[in-house]
This record gives C-alpha cells, sequence and structure tokens, in this order.
C-alpha cells in the first residue's frame, strides 16, 4: 500500500463551496446542481448565519445572493473585508435583483467574480465554477 | 602839564573826527553867483553845522556832480539857464531819488513850491527870506525826513514783498476805511484789479478781536468766501488796519458738497431695507439705521450702546463673537448667517457682511449691512423638505420594483431550476414521454421570465421613476458587443453581419445598460425576421448634438398599416416565425422608452419584404464637471490624467472661497477635496456646501493624504457618507469610486 501524501490527499479533496441563499428550495437546487458537478456543497439561509459559516470553515467558493433578511450579499460581504484570507475567496452573486451598472460597481470593491441573474442557465453557471475552481 | 597837553590834544582830535563824520555835502545848483555867495556866508557862519559846499551854475553841471556821488542833499533853484520848475526837480530825483531836495524859488512862486514838494522836494526856501539859522536847520530837517521816508519806503518795499507772493489776501485799510494797499491775491480774491481796489472803501465791518466770514460778490459769476482777520497797523505814518483774507470759497464748497451728500446717504440710510450698523472693535453698537425696527422691533436708540446680546440667542453668541473677531483681524465677513431674535422672540436669520474701518492703521469701527434672510431660508427648507418628500417616494417606488423583481424571478428560478435538474437527469433517470413534458414546460418557463423581465421595465418606464445610471460610453464598441452576442445564432441562420461603424470611439455619457438593450432588441428583432442569407448591418454617426444608430435588415420587413402603432405594447405580428421565437412584443415599446430617456428619438423605415431599418438617435448630454480642490498641482494632474479616461470635464479650485463660489456657480457632479492643507479648510467648505440648497447634494470624494480628523469630520458629516480615497492615488479605485458617487444611490 503506498503511503499517501498530505498534498495527494488534499487535491482528492473535493472543493468546497458555501451557497448564501434564503429561498432553500431554491438553494437545495442550486446545491443539488454542484454536488453532482462535483462539488462539496453548504448551505446557509440568511446573512448571519453565512457570515458565520463563512469565517468559521474553509471555502474555495462563496455562491450569495444579495437581496436577504439580515442585511443581505453586500452586507456579508463588507463583514468578510475586514478578514484578508476570506476576503480573496471568490465570489459568484446569484441573484434575483435587476442587475445594472450600480449592483456591477458596487460589486467591483469586493472579489466577485461574476454577476449571474436568476432564473439562470445552468450550464452556463456550471461552466464558470468550473474555470473558477477546478475540482 | 605835559600830561594836562596831552589830553587835550586826544580831547581835541576826538572832536575834530566826530566833526569829520558829521560834516555834510550840499550840493547847490544855483546860477546866480549873489545867490551863491549869500548862502556861503551864512553856512559858514554857523559853526556847528560842518557844511561843506559844492556848487554848480547849470543843472547838468550839478547832475555831473552828483554823479560823482558823496552828496547827502541838494540844494536846487527852480530857475536854471538849462532847465527850469519841475523838470530840474524831477531830473535831479532821476539822479538819484533817494536824496533830499530842497528848491529856492522866488517870492512869487507859490505854486511852483508846492508842486515841487509834492513832487518829491523835500522842502522849499524862498529866496529873500533866507537866513543863517533858516538854512541850516532846513537842511538837517530836510535830510532827516529823507531818511524817515526812505526808511519808510524800505520798510513799505520788504512789506510789499512778504505780501506779494502771499497766498492770502492782505489789504492795508486807513481809518478812514480807503483800501491803501492789496496785494496779488487780493485782486484775485477779489476779481478785482490793484487800481480799482486802491481808493475803494472796504465793505465789511473790521473787527479786530475776532476771525470773520465775508461773503464778496462778484460781478462776474460765483461769490467768493473768506475768512478776515484785522489787525491795527501803520502805513505812511498813520494809523491804519492790516487786513488778511483767507479764501476758503473751495472750502465752503466742499462744505456744501459735503453737506449733501450727508444728506443722500442719510435718506438711503433711513430709506433702503437692509439694516446697516456701526460697531466698535469691542462690539458695542455705535449707529444703525430706521430698517433695523422693521426686522427686529427695536428702534435705533433702543440698541445703540449695547452689545449684540439683546437681539442675539445664546447659543449664537459663540459664533458671533468669532466673526467680530475675523472682521478685527482684517479679513472681513462675508454672506455670513446668523439667527437672531426680535423683540418678540421670534427667530429671524441675518445675512451679514462687514468690513473694518482703519483710520492712520488702526482698526476704529466695523461697518456692515445685514440682510433679512428669514423667508429666504424658510423657502430653502421648505424646498428642501419636498425634495425630501419626493426623495423619499423615488425610494419606496424603486423598493417596490426591486422588490417585485426580486419576488417574480425568484418562484420563476425555482420553477426553472426544478425543471432543469430533471431535464439533465440529475434527480434520476426520465421517460420520453417525461423529457418532452419537461422540455415544453422549460420553454415555456423561459417566455414567462422573458415576459416579466419585459414587464419590469415597461412598468420602471412607465413609472418615470427610473434614472438612468449615466457614465462614459464608447457607442460603437456597445453595439459591436451586442452583435457578437448574436453572431453564432445569425452564422446558423446564414445571416451575414456587416459593421458600419467609425474609427474613432464614440464617447456618450449615457446608461450602459440601456443602451446595451436598446441595440439588443433591435438586434435581435432583426435576427429574428431576417431569413437564410439575409444581411443585417448597424451604423453609428456622430452628429453636432446628438449620436445617430441605425440598424438595417433584409428582412421580412413591416406592413404600412402596422407602423403606426409599432411601438406601443403589444403590437405583435408575423408570430409565424418558429419555436423558441415568442417575442413579447414590448421589445420596442422599450427601446422607444429607452431612447426617449435619452434624449432621443426612435423611428423606422420598412418595406414588406425588403428589409427594415430602425435608427435613434441619443443626445450628446455633458459629460460631468469634476471640482477639484488641491494646493498640489501634481496631484490635479495625476487626478485629470486618471479621470481622463472617463472623459469628465475639470475645473479647479485653490481655496475655500472660490471652492464654494463655483460649486454654487456652476452645475458639479463631483467635487474632490483635500481637506487639510493650507489656505483651505477642507471641513469649512463641506459645511458650507452642506447648507446651501443648491450646493447640499453634490456627492463629495475626500482625497487625503494625512490623517483625516475624525472628528471634524463627523461634524460635518454626521452620517459619514462621504468616501474617502487615500495616497498613493490608485488609478482604479478612483475612477470606480467616482463612478459610483456620479451614479448616486
Amino acid at each position: 500500500m503506498h503511503p499517501t501524501y498530505r498534498g495527494e490527499k488534499k487535491m482528492a479533496e473535493k472543493k468546497r463551496i458555501l451557497i448564501v441563499e434564503d429561498e432553500i428550495e431554491f438553494a437545495k437546487m442550486v446545491g443539488l446542481r454542484l454536488r453532482s458537478a462535483g462539488y462539496q456543497v453548504a448551505l446557509a439561509g440568511d446573512t448571519q448565519i453565512g457570515t458565520r459559516k463563512l469565517m468559521e470553515e474553509d471555502w474555495d467558493l462563496l455562491v450569495l445572493d444579495l437581496m436577504m433578511p439580515g442585511g443581505g450579499g453586500f452586507a456579508l460581504l463588507d463583514a468578510v473585508q475586514k478578514d484578508p484570507l476570506k476576503a480573496q475567496i471568490p465570489v459568484i452573486i446569484l441573484t434575483g435583483k435587476t442587475v445594472d451598472e450600480g449592483v456591477r460597481l458596487k460589486a467591483e470593491t469586493y472579489n466577485v467574480s461574476d454577476i449571474i441573474m436568476k432564473p439562470y442557465e445552468s450550464k452556463v453557471f456550471i461552466e464558470k465554477i468550473k474555470t473558477l475552481v477546478p475540482n | 602839564m605835559i600830561q594836562d597837553k596831552k589830553r587835550h590834544s586826544s580831547k581835541k582830535a576826538a572832536m575834530k573826527s566826530l566833526r569829520q563824520s558829521a560834516r555834510l555835502k550840499v550840493l547847490l545848483v544855483e546860477d546866480d553867483p549873489d545867490d551863491v555867495r549869500l548862502i556861503q556866508e551864512m553856512l559858514r557862519e554857523d559853526a556847528h553845522t560842518l557844511i561843506d559846499l559844492e556848487c554848480a551854475s547849470h543843472l547838468t553841471k550839478g547832475l555831473e556832480k552828483l554823479d560823482n556821488g558823496g552828496i547827502d542833499v541838494v540844494l536846487l533853484d527852480l530857475n536854471l539857464p538849462d532847465g527850469c520848475g519841475l523838470d530840474n526837480v524831477i531830473k535831479v530825483q532821476e539822479k538819484a531819488e533817494h536824496l533830499p531836495i530842497i528848491v529856492l524859488t522866488g517870492l512869487d512862486d507859490e505854486e511852483m513850491r508846492n508842486r515841487a514838494v509834492f513832487k518829491g522836494a523835500q522842502d522849499f526856501l524862498i529866496k529873500g527870506e533866507i537866513d543863517a539859522k533858516t538854512l541850516p536847520r532846513a537842511i538837517h530837517h530836510s535830510i532827516e525826513r529823507k531818511r524817515v521816508e526812505e526808511s519808510f519806503r524800505a520798510s513799505e518795499s520788504r512789506f510789499r514783498k512778504v505780501t506779494e507772493r502771499n497766498a492770502d489776501a492782505i489789504l492795508v485799510v486807513d481809518r478812514r476805511k480807503i483800501i491803501r494797499f492789496a496785494n496779488p491775491a487780493a485782486e484775485i480774491l477779489f476779481g478785482m484789479k490793484k487800481e480799482e481796489l486802491l481808493g475803494q472803501p472796504f465793505q465789511y465791518g473790521l473787527r479786530k478781536t475776532e476771525t470773520a466770514e465775508i461773503k464778496i460778490d462778484h460781478c462776474n459769476g460765483d461769490p467768493a468766501f473768506a475768512e478776515m482777520r484785522v489787525v491795527d497797523f501803520e502805513w505812511e505814518g498813520e494809523a491804519a488796519y492790516l487786513v488778511s483774507l483767507r479764501d476758503i470759497t473751495e472750502r465752503m464748497r466742499m462744505e456744501e458738497a459735503l453737506k449733501a451728500s450727508e444728506e443722500k446717504l442719510k435718506i438711503i440710510l433711513e430709506n433702503v431695507n437692509d439694516v446697516i450698523f456701526q460697531v466698535s472693535p469691542e462690539g458695542v453698537l455705535q449707529y444703525v439705521n430706521p430698517a433695523v425696527e422693521k426686522v427686529y422691533g427695536y428702534k435705533p436708540k433702543e440698541l445703540v450702546g449695547k452689545g449684540f446680546r439683546k437681539i442675539t440667542p445664546s447659543a449664537e453668541m459663540p459664533k458671533v463673537m468669532r466673526a467680530l473677531k475675523n472682521v478685527l483681524s482684517g479679513k472681513g465677513i462675508k454672506n455670513f448667517e446668523v439667527d437672531q431674535i426680535n423683540d418678540h422672540g421670534k427667530p429671524v436669520t441675518m445675512e451679514v457682511n462687514a468690513v473694518p474701518i482703519r483710520r492712520e492703521g488702526k482698526i476704529v469701527t466695523v461697518q456692515g449691512v445685514m440682510r433679512n434672510i428669514t423667508e429666504r431660508k424658510q423657502a430653502e427648507q421648505a424646498l428642501r423638505d419636498s425634495l425630501e418628500k419626493l426623495r423619499r417616494l423615488d425610494e419606496l417606488k424603486s423598493n417596490f420594483l426591486s422588490s417585485v423583481s426580486h419576488e417574480l424571478r425568484t418562484p420563476i428560478a425555482i420553477m426553472r431550476e426544478g425543471v432543469s435538474l430533471c431535464l439533465d437527469g440529475i434527480a434520476g433517470n426520465i421517460t420520453d414521454t417525461q423529457q418532452e413534458l419537461l422540455t415544453h414546460s422549460l420553454e415555456s418557463i423561459d417566455r414567462l421570465a422573458h415576459l416579466i423581465s419585459d414587464l419590469l421595465d415597461v412598468s420602471n418606464i412607465e413609472s418615470g421613476q427610473f434614472r438612468l445610471k449615466r457614465s462614459s460610453l464608447d457607442v460603437c464598441e456597445m453595439a459591436h458587443e451586442v452583435m457578437n452576442r448574436y453572431r453564432s445564432e445569425a452564422r446558423e441562420k446564414s445571416i451575414a453581419f456587416v459593421e458600419e461603424l467609425p474609427k474613432k470611439p464614440v464617447k456618450l455619457f449615457a446608461d450602459k445598460d440601456k443602451i446595451s438593450q436598446i441595440f439588443k432588441n433591435l438586434i435581435s428583432n432583426a435576427v429574428r425576421f431576417t431569413n437564410s442569407g439575409g444581411k443585417i448591418s448597424i451604423g453609428v454617426v456622430e452628429n453636432k448634438d446628438v449620436v445617430e444608430c441605425r440598424v438595417t435588415d433584409t428582412g421580412i420587413g413591416i406592413a404600412e398599416k402596422n407602423l403606426p402603432s409599432l411601438f406601443s405594447k403589444f403590437e405583435q405580428f408575423g408570430r409565424t416565425d418558429g419555436p423558441g421565437y415568442r417575442g413579447t412584443g414590448l421589445g420596442l415599446t422599450i427601446a422607444k422608452g429607452l431612447v426617449e430617456k435619452h434624449g432621443g428619438k426612435i423611428w423606422v423605415e420598412s418595406e414588406q419584404n425588403q428589409g427594415t431599418t430602425f435608427w435613434f438617435t441619443l443626445e450628446k448630454v455633458l459629460f460631468p464637471k469634476i471640482l477639484i480642490t488641491y494646493n498640489d498641482k501634481t496631484v490635479i494632474q495625476q487626478m485629470k490624467r486618471i479621470l481622463s479616461e472617463d472623459n469628465y470635464r475639470f475645473v479647479e479650485a485653490f481655496d475655500e472661497e472660490s471652492a464654494v463660489r463655483i460649486a454654487k456657480k456652476e452645475p458639479i457632479s463631483l467635487i474632490v477635496l483635500d481637506l487639510t492643507l493650507l489656505n483651505m479648510n477642507g471641513y469649512e467648505i463641506i459645511s458650507r456646501l452642506k447648507q446651501d440648497v443648491r450646493t447640499e447634494h453634490v456627492p463629495i470624494l475626500i482625497s487625503s493624504g494625512y490623517d483625516v480628523d475624525e472628528e471634524r469630520l463627523g461634524k460635518v458629516d454626521s452620517e459619514r457618507v462621504i468616501p474617502i480615497i487615500r495616497k498613493p492615488l490608485q488609478p482604479d479605485e478612483l475612477r470606480n469610486k467616482v463612478k459610483k458617487l456620479m451614479m448616486g444611490d
């Protein structure tokens, strides 16, 4: 039996994605989609829980809704900026809010890679994720 | 004996020299030898007289002798062979005007004698009546008189010299009030020549102890005024008066003019509506005009002599004292707003302008004007309140639409993803029937999503509350980008894409998403309604005031009857264009709304089965102006360079006053401010901008190299909304922040 190096073991570990979305059913669906693409997924239902989970555990990607109770997606990102490591985690915003130049400009302040509007085209979504966080 | 002799001889010598110095030389001009001998004898008889006699028998000889000099007195016969009468006197006077002349006349020549004396001879002697006593006496007396005369003349000449150049008019008036002398200044003052003045009576009262003012009427114009002083004087041996007159006409005129202008000033001060005041450096009111009663209800006399406390609420006192200090430091205050209270305790707001008044370098008083701006402030507040109401209403609407959008999209997202997951087999295998059903469902869901999107857009446009989020964009680039999105679809349908765009960018300050949406709506329509082998072209042209865009296709065209209602809602035609092309009919309505929001027009040219061209214009709005208030020119240049990418216009200010002035006067979209450098009180600028309705909503960006004084900033920006950008300047951060602030949110 070959000894397994920590490096190899790490590479074999699935990438962890945190979905912060207050619409539970939708969150579950997105989770299902991501899991079938080979990712490890966790869900958070509001800004506070999302912030806590993000700070307490390690993540490779954050999928974030904007309009949520407790302040919303941008409030979560503000809270996270304090920790430089956590601020580095790539973010994909997935929102039902109309995305315009204003929203885009605001997102530029944070490490947001993409802003996708609901309803979304799942194939495109998965492609984007695979590029950002290769499994 | 010997000593006595010596003493005697020295005494004699002294007497001799005394006698010698007292010797007079008399020139006798007489042709009759008998008379000559007579006179000689008479003179010799008098031992004390010590007179030497020179004789001349003719006038000419006498004149010659005078030339030689040394003569002390002339005895002149009026009947000479070569001259007679007054002529002789005149000729001798011409020769030696300083010498006394005694004329010798005959018994009958009374008239001649008098005339001679009148002409200037000192005395006359009648030839039959001269004796040894009278002759020497006459000689001595005439010399004495001449001397006195000469001394008079000398002093008179000195007098004349002094008075000639004197700026004051000087007159000598005798006891009978006749003018005996007038200097050139007097001629000017009276407007009369000296000849006209001399001998005239002096018309004004002469009082020695006072200075009087007299008015002199001129025949040729305005009267003159003079200040008169009279003193005792002597003139030609007689008591007289010396009158000196100082011309005060100019002074009087200035006094009159001053009185007139004071009257004018008084009228202004009493009738103007603004309060005009003078305050001592200690803050005590020295003067206030009647307008103060209109504003404060107090009469001027109730306030003069007091400080500000009566009319200033205690909370405002420190501000007032600071303003006073500012004026006293030489700066003066401009448009300083202060709250006051009137006699009924009602608040009034005054706008004050004041300056220090100096006398001999020291500030003696503070002078200023106060305007009652209570009503203006109330109007401003009312305006602010209604603007605030509108803003809140806007926000509510915006939030509503935003929520609606979100609320509608969420269930659709859920439906879609649910169906999609099933279709993709992630929820397990599905049968063919299930696949077919689910596929239709998915299509419907997409249609629904599209419809909702369009409905939200139309609703947004129609509610009027939707605001363009403008930024700098290149129209050509936008058009090209949208074309790219449809390129593959066009390729599938074998439709050619042509871009007729200018080489240079066409920069516009507009809403990127909306412009993109306009192009998308038109281009997607073109793709939809053009058959295989067709061509779609886009064009952009920059004109003076608008940018003109065009989307042309060689598609199925639009029937003429459909053209009028093309841009209104729910006009659908040509629905038989295959699956997946279910338009909502709102695309053109939305495009029209967006074009018009940009100040443009949209119109169409079409012919059935030939093709369609849509034209739309976009107004060239001025790029926003940024006011940079910075002390450091290199920093300003750096900022301008970075921000020029986004085509902003710039204006610069280097101090507080000009920054505030520019912000109030010009349409400024953003102010970049440095808080801490010399001559600029950045915090004050923020405060002043916030106070004025015109400038309180202009976004501000603070760029500060030094640490910002949080406390001071908190005072002027209580909600801490003003972003701060630190040095060194990051280009992307700066552009980003500026863009965000411009969009406003």
